[in-house]
């Protein structure tokens, strides 16, 4: 058996690019954070042309709605789209933390950081820590017998 | 109808009834009855000031405006947003995707961890505190060995 873990929240703002180069996925996150003052944020590499994008500042869900749906509309790609709906649908942005089973075998590697920029010290700490707690305690299960 | 001009003379008279009035503590609303009696009349506002001018009273930077209760708008509700961090756990059984949200310490998520990395929720969609996960789970069942989830 194999479960996908991720983390949740509906006070940061998280997207998740998918199909999109690194170029471009750093491009939006510059032009997020200059556009609604975000202060910072990190690029996580999910495997090729898949990144996560996670912002440093808190913002309300209703305010998290707009940059991620100003992110979907920039980025002009309708994976990005039905990852927004998706988002706004459940009422909080989820990201994977753990690897990611694929079909027919083996697994997709635990996202990476590859770019940091600005502040890091609020939302992006939360992110970073509740990961590697997430990851101890998947190590700990065992459950990704084939990674 | 344009208000009467007052002469200086007039002016002068009415500057001196105000000093008298205020040092005698009458309240504002009757120092302009009585101007207005005697044909001396001025506007509210001015007349506040030099009233406070006497008295050396500043003026107060946030004046409470009495409004009657029927007037009143009711104070919008201040929505308290509580923030919530989550760890999904998702994947799916006989191909039909199940997803988990649970919340709570590290502790509490590591034991509710335990349970739900083998077996999957009841329904499709459950979100609880990590404490109440072993309500929630299908114990008799498991997730799928690979599943074709796409998040």
């Amino acid at each position: 058996m194999a479960v996908i873990v991720g983390l949740s929240d509906n006070r940061t703002v998280m997207c998740d690019l998918d199909n999109v180069s690194f170029r471009k996925a750093k491009d939006l996150a510059f032009l997020t954070m200059e556009h609604f003052r975000l202060e910072g944020f990190i690029i996580l590499k999910s495997s090729s042309k898949h990144y996560h994008l996670v912002f440093d500042k808190p913002k309300r869900w209703s305010s998290v709605q707009k940059i991620i749906a100003s992110i979907g509309i920039n980025s002009n790609n309708p994976e990005v789209w039905k990852w927004v709906c998706m988002q706004v649908r459940k009422g909080f942005c989820t990201l994977r933390v753990s690897p990611k089973p694929l079909n027919p075998h083996g697994f997709k590697p635990v996202p990476r950081v590859v770019y940091r920029y600005g502040s890091q010290n609020l939302q992006i700490k939360w992110f970073l820590s509740m990961r590697r707690c997430v990851l101890r305690m998947v190590k700990l299960l065992g459950v990704y017998h084939g990674e | 109808m344009s208000p009467k001009r007052l002469t200086k003379k007039e002016i002068q008279q009415r500057d001196r009834l105000i000093r008298y009035y205020a040092k005698k503590r009458y309240s504002a609303n009757l120092i302009q009855h009585k101007l207005r009696q005697k044909g001396l009349g001025m506007r509210r506002k001015e007349l506040l000031a030099k009233v406070r001018e006497v008295k050396g009273v500043s003026k107060r930077p946030k004046a409470e405006v009495h409004i009657p209760i029927k007037y009143r708008k009711a104070k919008p509700k201040r929505v308290r947003v509580v923030p919530a961090k989550w760890v999904a756990v998702y994947g799916t059984v006989d191909g039909k995707s199940r997803r988990v949200e649970l919340a709570g310490s590290g502790r509490q998520l590591y034991k509710a961890m335990l349970d739900v990395a083998k077996h999957p929720p009841k329904k499709r969609f459950v979100r609880c505190s990590a404490s109440e996960v072993p309500y929630y789970l299908d114990y008799e069942d498991e997730w799928d060995e690979h599943p074709a989830v796409r998040s």
